[in-house]
């Protein structure tokens, strides 16, 4: 297990300011996992995305889908799981912090 | 439930704490305190005393561990300790105290 | 004696605007009264949890202000606040109502990784 924290984005980066707040805090070791309206920061271009290429960054490929948003040119270094891999990732970090 | 003080009913909780914390004034204090069994002494009165002042400066109502460190800051340690307020509310010190001032169950108290 | 966990308690949100606060707040002092090991962390718009004269007997609520008052009395004795939130909030140390150790971004991230589990509120 990593000594590492999985930081999860939930809320739009375009009205919320979860995506950046975690960013502010995340070390590079650390993963980020977009889900739910967070998916919609696959979409980022320029300052926060290159924030988020210099970590490890994850979201959910189901919620991409639900919002049509997989045909979309998305963010590169973003790897798209399903919720098994989820539950994985929580297994793999020691610790979980919820941006919401 | 309810309890009457003065021909007048005054609601409580299922466990007998008070609905509205306004019901409360020194009969219901000491009806309730009948209830579990407790004569009320001056003693019983500065921590009935005391533990309101608690809940006025913390809005919380306090459980043991709380309400014996408050009570050592402002009554001094022959006071502040678990064995004096067993003695004087025998059983859950706590909650005793909690129900007869008029608060709220503690949250989080066993 | 099992040996407490240590547990991370970071808040994130405002008060009064939601539950999460007030939710945070039963958590810590439940888990204070357990003996529990607590660690709390103030960021983002939870610094405006901290701030001094709250009084929210106009929105019908329970004072925050008056509970984080009482940390002391249920063992809760590290508290920290995010320096930059602060300053980018316009809030000085002056105007909070506990003595919050602050901290930079840096050094929060050394206090999460000491811990043993957190929880986002």
């Amino acid at each position: 297990m990593s000594h590492s924290i999985l930081h999860t984005v939930n809320q739009s980066p375009f009205t919320h300011s979860a995506l950046q707040q975690c960013l502010c805090y995340a070390q590079e070791s650390d993963s980020i996992l977009l889900l739910e309206n967070g998916v919609y920061g696959a979409l980022l271009k320029h300052s926060l995305a290159d924030k988020l290429s210099g970590k490890k960054c994850y979201a959910i490929e189901a919620d991409l889908k639900a919002r049509g948003l997989l045909g979309q040119e998305l963010t590169p270094h973003i790897e798209l799981i399903d919720f098994i891999y989820f539950v994985e990732l929580t297994t793999q970090h020691k610790l979980v912090q919820s941006w919401y | 439930m309810s309890i009457v003080v003065n021909d007048s009913s005054i609601d409580t909780d299922k466990e007998g704490y008070l609905k509205n914390l306004s019901d409360w004034n020194e009969k219901v204090a000491i009806e309730i305190a009948y209830q579990e069994n407790i004569e009320l002494s001056d003693k019983h009165w500065e921590m009935i005393n005391l533990i309101r002042e608690f809940y006025t400066n913390f809005e919380l109502s306090p459980a043991m561990r709380p309400l014996v460190k408050f009570t050592a800051t402002k009554l001094g340690k022959e006071k502040g300790n678990s064995i004096y307020l067993m003695q004087l509310f025998p059983g859950s010190p706590a909650k005793l105290l909690n129900k007869i001032a008029g608060l709220p169950r503690p949250k989080n108290c066993l | 004696m099992t040996s407490s966990k240590k547990i991370g308690i970071t808040l994130g949100h405002t008060p009064y605007g939601s539950d999460l606060a007030q939710e945070a707040l039963d958590a810590t002092l439940a888990m204070g009264l357990f003996g529990q090991d607590i660690t709390l962390i103030f960021w983002g718009d939870g610094v405006f949890q901290l701030l001094k004269s709250q009084n929210s007997e106009s929105v019908h609520q329970k004072s925050l202000e008056k509970q984080i008052n009482a940390f002391e009395l249920y063992d809760i004795e590290r508290v920290f606040v995010c320096a930059q939130s602060l300053e980018q909030r316009n809030i000085s140390t002056s105007s909070l109502c506990t003595d919050a150790e602050c901290l930079s971004p840096t050094e929060i991230q050394k206090v999460l990784s000491t811990q043993d589990t957190l929880l986002s509120f």
